[in-house]
């Protein structure tokens, strides 16, 4: 079930530019009016249709959310399970760069990096794939190290096998479970991490964001409810469906 | 009952081995010397803390020793650093606990074929169903993975595992330990028959020494670190010439009455404490015959009859 | 011996596991009976049944064990309709229990003084606690513990195995029971510390004339221990009697064939005949008797296909369920 939402989210990314009625970014009708059969959820500030900028918004996030995901899993695998494999010196080192990443404050440092290069969604995804891995290092890590005293592991040593197959072959798919939960819940505090830059305006301008589409008409959310209200909505049940989707995999194993 | 094997030459050997675990004080091999033969199995028994294990993770090299000399097919023992692939699966491991022993995310084909890719041999699936085959395996367990197979089915797996490189040495470690008695009769018949068919030689260490006396032609009884009594099997059991060793045989449960008059006889008190003083003989505060000398001088390892080797100074019978 | 001097009597004992749709019979219609000063031993492999049924006798199963009895009686009194309280007031006073692993049994976070204590403590509110110390330390030096008032307070991990299953038979026998329970209680113990315990079981029985029940998977150890002997299989008593008559002797296949698959010292190498295939697991309804897949003479008899046999008074006075056996 937590399954179907994050696919839902994901079909609705890649299908948006087809499924919006119009370019989010148009000014289609007149500005801050509430939700209607012309437009679903209303119109933002300057009369941009919300449906069409929470539809976009959802190709948005979902494109952060991944780009973030593989930047992610590239470096923390490999650094946890190298790091928990082999010990020793190569442990240390790899793990004070990883407390390096992890005690830095995310948000502000996103502001910083932003404000130095730009807030395009590359950029993004790199700032926020680079200050997130740390936590999930040390989880692979952890895993590596226990799965690493396992009888078959040394049964696959005495076979021959060598370092790099017994990361990749023996231990890797020992520790998916675990971390593929803490993962998911990572990724869904990337999206809120997003989704606040993007309210503050350091979102990309090219592109429309949920954050984004809630912040540009801030002065105006007490009366017109619904600007806040559904992009909120879609953040929310977006950053639920990855949660529970750490859950479920979680309780599977 | 004599030995129905051909000795051949010597293939393992160990003299003088001392290992000490990094996080005790006291030494957990002090000194064992023994030898196996091709085509033989060797029996090492004792109880928990004679070293037996450590015995075994040594000559394959999984642990390193202080002191003394393990030969292993003319050379070193392989361990696990990376050197001569053909070397080091020409001695195997299996392990006692089936359910840890095998890859819980591979199907039972990716286990078995995993050591044959590894060393560049055959690992075709029809390979795969020789070696299923070789240990009474249906062929449907293919594509299982190890969590929908028995205790029993699981430890066949780990022996075909073992076997795949046509090794010449199988250590195994408990291998029954964890199984019924019914299906322990089974692996302990199938380790036999194997052993006939594929010619490996075998070191096999049990705390039960009922199950050694099934498998074992020669036995090497240990006690806190050492080797107290070293011979053939049946003689062993049935004259035992250290006191340990006939107080082990006494203490194992048996099916006929009148050995329950027989135990109570011979029944030894208080429990092995590593503890002790560094010289004499570790087992003297158990023994019902220790004398002075005992407390002062280690026995070693000295010839009996022929083959027949045992620590002490007052052997029974002589 | 009369049916009214039984200590224990139980008939047509059946615990049924439920989960969902499906029923799972752990124990299928065991009849039990146990005088003071005797010693009961269950045989058989895991999965039969043994310790499913040992712990209906004691009221420790969880909730989704359903129990059906035609009788259980105990000291004269029904048991079947015993409410929680009066579990509590049976287990531990009435009925001691040990069980096979000593590391867990005993709480690694307390004294062995202390949860000694609380075993007497809770069922003799009136004694006081210098005389409940004296009985400790008598109790723990009867069990051969030396130096007894000296050792209260260590925690278990300071203690041997063989020294930790010694505290938890004092503690089975500190309140005096009828019945001691024991399950498996030296299979994780060393073949020489075994033997010291299997005597000191013994020699309390003698000591207190307790009626035990015995559990172990090994044929050696219910011979050195127990009187009767009762086998199971897949939840069913194949054959019951007298240990040198089930043991040295035996009449139901399965029993022949553990026999004939028990390690032992004298035995020629090689000589052990492994019995096929792996034990049942009941669920639902089973035709015809339940080893007839792995039994050499049963496999393709007509009447062990179709009808499941009873247990029925055989040689010597035992009691075997096996229709190639005839009844004397």
């Amino acid at each position: 079930m937590a399954a179907s939402g994050v696919l839902t989210w994901l079909i609705l990314a890649v299908f948006a530019p087809w499924l919006a009625p119009q370019d989010p970014f148009l000014v289609v009708g007149e500005g801050l009016v509430g939700p209607s059969w012309r437009h679903p959820l209303g119109t933002d500030l300057i009369g941009r249709d919300l449906f069409s900028g929470v539809l976009h918004g959802a190709r948005t996030s979902a494109t952060i959310v991944l780009g973030v995901a593989v930047i992610v899993i590239a470096i923390a695998f490999t650094v946890g399970l190298v790091s928990g494999y082999l010990g020793g010196i190569v442990d240390d080192i790899m793990m004070r760069i990883a407390e390096v990443f992890q005690v830095v404050p995310r948000f502000f440092l996103a502001i910083v990096a932003i404000a130095y290069f730009g807030s395009g969604v590359d950029r993004l995804i790199i700032i926020l794939g680079l200050t997130s891995w740390s936590g999930l290092a040390r989880v692979v890590r952890a895993e590596t190290l226990s799965v690493r005293e396992s009888a078959f592991v040394e049964a696959a040593r005495l076979f021959g096998s060598g370092t790099f197959r017994t990361i990749f072959r023996e231990i890797l798919p020992n520790i998916t479970p675990t971390t593929s939960a803490y993962l998911t819940l990572l990724l869904s505090r990337v999206l809120l991490l997003e989704a606040s830059l993007a309210f503050i305006g350091l979102s990309d301008p090219s592109s429309i964001s949920w954050g984004y589409l809630a912040g540009s008409s801030q002065a105006y959310l007490r009366s017109a409810w619904w600007i806040a209200v559904f992009p909120g909505l879609a953040i929310l049940l977006a950053a639920l469906s990855l949660t529970s989707l750490g859950d479920a995999i979680g309780r599977r194993e | 009952m004599t030995t129905d094997v051909a000795v051949g030459p010597t293939i393992v050997s160990v003299e003088d081995l001392h290992v000490r675990y990094r996080s005790r004080v006291e030494p957990t091999l002090k000194g064992v010397t023994l030898s196996l033969a091709a085509g033989e199995t060797l029996g090492v028994v004792g109880e928990s803390g004679c070293g037996k294990s450590t015995l075994l993770r040594s000559i394959i090299g999984l642990i390193s020793s202080d002191s003394g000399v393990i030969k292993v097919l003319g050379g070193r023992p392989p361990g696990l650093s990376d050197g001569d692939l053909n070397e080091r699966v020409a001695i195997q491991f299996v392990h006692q606990d089936p359910f840890a022993s095998l890859n819980p995310r591979m199907s039972i084909r990716q286990i078995l074929q995993a050591p044959l890719r590894v060393n560049g041999r055959d690992h075709s699936t029809s390979r795969i169903r020789e070696l299923l085959d070789m240990v009474g395996l249906s062929h449907s367990v293919l594509e299982s993975h190890p969590a929908h197979l028995s205790g029993g089915q699981r430890q066949r797996v780990a022996i075909a595992r073992a076997l795949s490189t046509k090794p010449k040495v199988l250590l195994l470690d408990e291998p029954v330990s964890a199984l019924d008695v019914s299906v322990q009769a089974q692996v302990v018949n199938l380790i036999n028959d194997l052993q006939k068919s594929q010619g490996f030689s075998c070191l096999f260490v049990s705390h039960d020494l009922a199950v050694i006396a099934q498998v074992a032609h020669r036995v090497a009884v240990m006690y806190l670190g050492r080797v107290v009594e070293i011979g053939e099997t049946s003689q062993v059991l049935r004259e035992p010439a250290h006191p340990y060793t006939m107080a082990l045989a006494a203490s194992v449960p048996r099916l006929r009455r009148e050995s329950k008059g027989e135990s109570s006889q011979v029944r030894i008190i208080g429990e092995p404490s590593a503890n002790v003083m560094a010289t004499g003989c570790p087992f003297r505060s158990r023994c019902w015959m220790a004398t002075n000398r005992c407390d002062v001088e280690t026995p070693l390892l000295d010839p009996l009859a022929s083959g027949r080797k045992v620590a002490c100074h007052h052997p029974l019978g002589r | 011996m009369t049916t009214n001097s039984a200590l224990l009597e139980v008939r047509d004992l059946s615990v049924h596991f439920e989960s969902g749709s499906d029923r799972l019979t752990a124990v299928d219609g065991v009849d039990l009976t146990l005088d003071r000063g005797e010693t009961l031993g269950i045989v058989g492999e895991s999965g039969c049944g043994k310790t499913v049924l040992v712990t209906s006798l004691l009221g420790l199963l969880p909730s989704s064990a359903r129990v059906t009895s035609g009788r259980l009686r105990f000291r004269g009194a029904e048991l079947s309709n015993v409410s929680g309280g009066g579990w509590r007031a049976i287990r531990g006073r009435r009925i001691g229990m040990v069980f096979q692993d000593p590391t867990t049994a005993l709480n690694p976070l307390r004294t062995i003084g202390s949860q000694l204590v609380e075993a007497i403590a809770i069922h003799d509110r009136a004694a006081t606690s210098r005389e409940i110390r004296t009985r400790i330390v008598e109790l723990l030096e009867s069990v051969g513990i030396p130096d007894a008032s000296g050792r209260l307070s260590d925690y278990p991990h300071q203690w041997s195995g063989g020294m930790r299953q010694r505290a938890l038979i004092a503690m089975a026998i500190s309140n005096s029971p009828d019945l001691l329970i024991a399950d498996e209680p030296t299979t994780a113990l060393d073949v020489t510390i075994q033997a010291q315990v299997l005597e000191l079981f013994r020699s309390i029985q003698k000591e207190r004339s307790l009626a035990m029940i015995f559990i172990s998977h090994s044929l050696g150890v219910v011979n050195s221990i127990a009187d009767r002997v009762s086998v199971m299989y897949a939840g069913r008593i194949v054959e019951s009697g007298s240990c040198s008559d089930v043991l040295l002797t035996p009449s139901h296949p399965y029993t022949r064939a553990l026999v004939d698959c028990f390690p032992e010292i004298g035995r020629p190498r090689g000589s052990l005949r492994a019995i096929d295939g792996l034990p049942p697991r009941i669920f639902g309804r089973i035709d015809g008797c339940r080893f007839r897949e792995r039994c050499e003479v049963g496999r393709e008899r007509a009447d062990c296909i179709g009808q499941d046999p009873i247990l029925k008074v055989a040689s010597g006075g035992r009691l075997v369920a096996c229709h190639a056996v005839s009844p004397s």
